[in-house]
């Protein structure tokens, strides 16, 4: 019941999580901010949510910056041949 | 500035490539992009004022062809394949929007710190991400690109549509939910 009430004056738990994966990414609105804060005070899952969500996301990120590190990828010759010859072709037009 | 197109693939090719690959962590659809990159380039080299580097130009048609893929591949049923999107919002919300109790996000018994640098939970997180559909696993990605970036690449993805976000917010729901259950510490 209480938590029904909190949702009708804060927000629900499934739009507190969606409003934290923009927010992890986009500026949100001062409303929004507000009604963020508010309710991952009163809310542990979604305090949960917000806190794994966002460490997801950097170990996620050191790993691809870790993986470009590690690995120096180049474009296959066959795709680089390809292009070239689709730029030779225009080029003499 | 002028342009050297029969220089392109010496000079950026591989860079270009590193930095869509950075961006959807996609060999193949990199691949793709670069092509469609330079080939894209070449059609419209009347269009370049030579106000900004070749490179810069070059940047921001790869820039444009990445934000185009997802803003496509977001409206794409694929992304809908694992779980409707009354499936996802039935395994993880109730009908009011409350959590369910099994898929519910618990404490972690362990700090920000700690969480970025175990080995265990890093593993568990790549074995998650390997499950997703491709689609889902791109979409995540595209979140973890350089701050400054962001806002210029949601602008022109017009990430403000709601698709977007209820694509990634369950993709991150899945994520999350995966590791918990696979996590011992959790």
């Amino acid at each position: 019941m209480m938590k029904t009430i909190t949702h009708f004056f804060v927000l629900s738990c499934y739009k507190a999580s969606l409003l934290i994966e923009k927010g992890n990414v986009l500026p949100l609105s001062f409303t929004q901010r507000i009604q963020l804060k508010l309710h991952t005070k009163i809310c542990d899952k979604c305090n949960n949510y917000q806190k794994q969500s966002k460490w997801i996301d950097l170990i996620l990120k050191k790993q691809l910056d870790l993986d470009q590190k590690k690995l120096k990828y180049t474009l296959s010759d066959e795709i680089k041949c390809k292009i070239n010859s689709e730029i030779e072709k225009k080029l003499k037009k | 500035m002028s342009l050297s197109p029969e220089k392109w693939i010496e000079n950026y090719s591989d860079e270009m490539y590193r930095y869509a690959l950075s961006k959807s962590g996609d060999h193949d659809l990199s691949e793709d992009l670069i092509q469609e990159t330079f080939l894209g380039a070449l059609a419209s080299m009347e269009n370049f004022k030579g106000d900004s580097s070749e490179k810069t130009w070059l940047y921001s048609i790869l820039k444009f062809k990445i934000a185009d893929y997802y803003r496509k591949a977001s409206t794409k049923n694929e992304l809908s394949n694992t779980l409707s999107n009354n499936d996802y919002s039935d395994y993880f919300f109730d009908e009011h929007g409350e959590w369910q109790e099994q898929t519910s996000p618990n404490e972690w018994s362990i700090n920000a710190s700690e969480a970025l640098e175990n080995q265990e939970l890093g593993l568990i997180l790549t074995n998650c991400i390997d499950k997703l559909p491709n689609t889902q696993r791109q979409l995540i990605n595209l979140k973890l690109i350089e701050e400054e970036e962001t806002e210029n690449v949601c602008k022109q993805m017009q990430l403000s549509s709601n698709n977007f976000w209820t694509s990634i917010h369950r993709a991150k729901l899945v994520l999350r939910d995966c590791v918990e259950k696979n996590w011992i510490l959790a």
